[in-house]
């Protein structure tokens, strides 16, 4: 009988204490009626801040990994003579999207991002003869993402845009399409092409 | 008088269910509790031991790791341990909101079952989820525990991600396919039933979290704590 009188001592204390217990891995409850135990377990997500720019040929941004793609695409126009000048835009050939298109994206996670357009000089053939960049235009159609990535417009220095995150998230894409206006008449050559001639374009992302 | 008396969790009339795919494990059990063994129980899908009704009327949940005096199947008591354990993943800088989902780990060491001893879950990939439903003689209804899951997991800027970006698969070392505590996904902000037991049996299984990754989210740690209720009626 001693036994049971102390057996119903602990089992009191017990009930008296437990429910003090907020959190646990593991605990238990003795007793007549409705029990509970209960146990917490803490979740934790680590995410890294990344910045992703894409123009051109790259690495997927839908699928898979987001890799460095060290390839530069180009784009050409040739106006066909007699046409030189004449106003009429001219499409150009190249870029990973037939038709002198490029596929634009940036992906970040820190905030608003800044995209700039860097060119080094006019558009050179080596000889002294120069096109100004503003020839070129740049128009932004829809790709995969809900968010439209606009196209800071070409110039012979830089121009830029930001572009804003929604919570901290910048997500937006577009399809460029690259044109020739066609509205100066040069002389003969080839322009640009290469950097010594001012034929690139750099575009930096820059998360703010 | 005084007089020796077995434990009121003496291992008496104790039998597991669902043990076609847990010949090692039986075996094991075996060697441990001898003669106190009976037959064992028609299958089930799932690994759950039943127990002999003993006062007092008791309940125990672990999720993580545990405390027992021992095994139960030798006279083991069930205890309280106040250490929180972490599940937890940290992503590559490439993969964010990719689709791909991302396993998580636990620090819990817990890898033997208090059943029996028997080495159960794999750490740290795999956290303990396990416990017992005792009554003092009568059959009951089974007990529920249920995950009271936050709206979000949050980091120190305010940002969030939904606690349903979390799954769990279920499964246990020569366990058969189905367990007592089944796979899932978190519903934010939700109060979900993630297993239940009969009355006067042991249940266990070893939970694999992932995290979804399906949504691009904003630089940070992001943490929340998941309360696990086991209730009896």
């Amino acid at each position: 009988m001693k036994t049971s009188i102390a057996l119903k001592l602990l089992l009191g204390a017990g009930a008296l204490t437990l429910p003090l217990i907020a959190s646990a891995a593991s605990t238990f409850t003795s007793g007549a009626g409705t029990l509970n135990a209960t146990a917490t377990v803490n979740f934790t997500v680590v995410i890294p801040q990344f910045l992703y720019l894409r123009v051109g040929t790259g690495s997927s941004y839908s699928t898979g990994a987001l890799t460095t793609v060290n390839t530069t695409d180009l784009i050409t126009f040739s106006p066909a003579v007699g046409a030189v000048g004449s106003g009429t835009a001219v499409a150009g050939v190249g870029g990973d999207i037939p038709g002198g298109t490029e596929t634009a994206a940036i992906i970040g996670n820190g905030g608003n991002v800044t995209l700039v357009a860097a060119a080094t000089g006019p558009l050179s053939d080596g000889l002294g003869d120069s096109i100004s960049f503003t020839q070129i235009t740049t128009t932004a159609t829809g790709n995969a993402e809900p968010t439209l990535l606009a196209a800071p417009p070409l110039s012979d220095t830089s121009s830029s845009e930001t572009v804003p995150a929604t919570n901290k998230v910048v997500k937006a894409d577009a399809k460029w399409t690259f044109s020739y206006l066609n509205t100066v008449t040069p002389a003969a050559g080839t322009y640009g092409g290469s950097g010594a001639n001012n034929g690139i374009v750099t575009y930096t992302a820059t998360m703010l | 008088m005084r007089a020796n008396t077995p434990s009121s969790l003496a291992p008496t009339g104790m039998s597991p269910a669902g043990r076609g795919l847990r010949y090692s494990r039986d075996t094991l059990r075996r060697l441990n509790v001898g003669a106190v063994l009976l037959a064992a129980a028609s299958s089930a899908a799932a690994y759950t031991v039943n127990l002999n009704p003993a006062a007092p009327q008791e309940i125990y949940l672990q999720v993580g790791v545990g405390a027992f005096t021992k095994n139960y199947n030798v006279g083991g008591q069930p205890g309280i341990n106040t250490t929180i354990n972490t599940v937890s993943t940290t992503l590559a800088t490439g993969v964010v909101g990719n689709g791909t989902a991302q396993a998580m780990t636990t620090n819990s060491t817990a890898a033997q079952s208090y059943w029996d001893g028997f080495t159960f879950c794999t750490v740290p990939a795999q956290l303990y989820i396990g416990g017992f439903f005792r009554t003092t003689g009568a059959t009951t209804a089974a007990a529920v525990v249920t995950a009271t899951v936050p709206v979000a997991l949050t980091d120190a800027t305010g940002d969030s991600i939904p606690f349903s970006q979390i799954n769990w698969t279920s499964s246990g070392i020569s366990d058969p396919p189905t367990e007592p505590f089944p796979a899932g996904t978190f519903v934010s902000g939700g109060v979900q039933t993630v297993g239940s037991m009969a009355s006067n049996t042991w249940n266990e299984s070893c939970w694999t979290f992932s995290y979804l990754n399906t949504q691009v989210a904003a630089a940070g740690t992001y943490t929340g704590a998941v309360l696990y209720t086991m209730t009896a009626p």
